[in-house]
């Protein structure tokens, strides 16, 4: 019988690959709006009046442009979250997140779409939904995503803390 | 970029967003450089809460697959959108990651690359059709002499068209597609049989014959100005010697200025519906898109007009 020497052959592919992509008109107006005055914005549409965050050039819903900008609160309101136990690298520093971790939709005062981010805690497995939590910028702003560093988690929601619904 | 094409669309057809039923889009991810580049223009298009589908390849191919939404009875409209933004990446590494990652790639070949290996097959073959080694000896037209060695430039555009059920107007009568072999040596790089069996799925749709002479214009996605003559061969428009002699003339039109790769096939389409709606009778025109190395994948559509308002 012939001696199987069969050996499996690779293709080694390094990818190097890059590209420049625009962030449109909407993110750009979002970033330096961020930058210049450390605040959150979104989109509104016109015609259904709903608040986008991030902002988006048109309204899903309605295929309407969407051209006013809305000044958004600084706190806002879980409304879903998961807790991360598995190492995962986090792609703002390259460098594997501190396991568990807290992944939430954050809803900000005056938003009705919701943000997913990173929620800041001492205990995550006390977060629940509709915690209210509070936006945690860098401090230098460089105009990207990456200003948002995190939401830090305030508690269950208070008479005080509510944020100011549409 | 692509909601003002959309935009411009619904405007011409006199519709609005709710009245689509469906939409297609083709558009490529290397080149967008997102894994699913449909997402980003989810809401320009207005394909939320639609059913919307995306296409991987010349736009052509998303009209021909809307086509086919509409021939199976159950969609009435689809909106069909198209683009490419080659500006935002690196155009010879992207198309390189194209090629198989064995064989092809691993030598680092490239879009462009492909494309000179088949004006080189190109010009052998006239040299060994005529025992002319100068392309320019053949040319007949002053006009192709000058431009004979021209490559279109790629850039960005996005494109949208309406096709509705019906009868009237500018009709789809033909479309067909092919793919050929991805092995740049499994093809005759001076031939384009692909996108002669294209053409023949078309015509046998339309009911027309292989050679062809009713079609008043041909609306082109050259990549470079040799491949005219054999892919007009290739449709049975002329032979290879005699396209290289008299070609291009005004039934071929050719984008010269720039095309965006993936919408390049729409934009020629709406070049062409433009040139029907204008014209005063009974019209036929044939609208070509391709994709891939050396023009690997080919598509053919051919739009009729009775000279009736659309």
């Amino acid at each position: 019988m012939q001696e199987n020497n069969s050996e499996y052959l690779f293709s080694s592919i390094t990818m190097d690959l890059s590209w420049n992509t625009d962030v449109g008109e909407t993110m750009a107006g979002f970033f330096q709006r961020l930058k210049a005055e450390r605040r959150l914005y979104g989109t509104r549409c016109s015609n259904c009046l709903r608040v986008y965050l991030p902002p988006r050039p048109v309204c899903g819903n309605c295929w309407q442009q969407m051209n006013d900008w809305v000044e958004l609160g600084e706190q806002g309101t879980i409304v879903g979250k998961t807790v991360c136990y598995y190492e995962i690298l986090d792609s703002m520093t390259g460098k594997p997140r501190t396991t568990p971790f807290v992944l939430g939709l954050i809803q900000i005062d005056g938003a009705d779409t919701t943000l997913n981010h990173f929620v800041e805690t001492p205990d995550p497995d006390h977060v629940s939904i509709g915690d209210r939590v509070e936006t945690v910028l860098r401090d230098t702003l460089q105009g990207n995503v990456g200003d948002i560093v995190h939401f830090q988690w305030l508690g269950p929601p208070t008479t005080s803390s509510q944020g100011s619904k549409k | 970029m692509v909601y003002r094409a959309v935009r411009a669309c619904l405007d011409d057809a006199s519709l609005t967003m709710p009245e689509i039923e469906a939409v297609v889009t083709a558009s490529a991810d290397l080149w967008d450089g997102k894994t699913a580049s449909n997402i980003a223009i989810t809401e320009a298009v207005g394909a939320v809460m639609k059913a919307e589908t995306r296409i991987s390849g010349d736009g052509l191919l998303a009209l021909m697959h809307g086509a086919m939404m509409i021939l199976s009875g159950h969609y009435q409209r689809v909106l069909v959108v198209a683009h490419g933004k080659c500006s935002e990446a690196d155009v010879d590494a992207v198309s390189n990651w194209c090629f198989d990652p064995v064989y092809q790639q691993t030598l680092g070949v490239t879009d462009s690359q492909a494309l000179s290996l088949q004006c080189q097959a190109i010009k052998m073959r006239a040299a060994e059709m005529t025992g002319e080694e100068s392309i320019g000896a053949l040319v007949r037209a002053p006009s192709w002499s000058d431009s004979c060695g021209l490559t279109v430039r790629q850039g960005d555009g996005a494109c949208a068209v309406v096709i509705e059920a019906g009868d009237d107007g500018i009709v789809l009568e033909g479309f067909g597609y092919d793919l050929d072999a991805h092995y740049l040596g499994d093809r005759d790089l001076s031939r384009c049989d692909g996108l002669a069996r294209a053409a023949k799925r078309a015509y046998e749709m339309a009911g027309l014959p292989d050679s062809q002479t009713d079609i008043n214009r041909h609306y082109w996605s050259l990549r470079a100005a040799l491949q005219l003559p054999p892919w007009a061969e290739a449709i049975g428009a002329c032979s290879f010697i005699e396209g290289l002699a008299t070609l291009p003339n005004e039934r071929h039109q050719i984008q010269w200025s720039g095309l965006p790769p993936f919408a390049a096939g729409m934009q020629r389409l709406i070049a062409g519906v433009k040139d029907l709606r204008e014209s005063p009778g009974s019209d036929r025109s044939l609208i070509h898109g391709c994709h891939g190395p050396a023009g690997q994948m080919q598509a053919v559509c051919l739009l009729h007009s009775d000279g009736g308002p659309c």
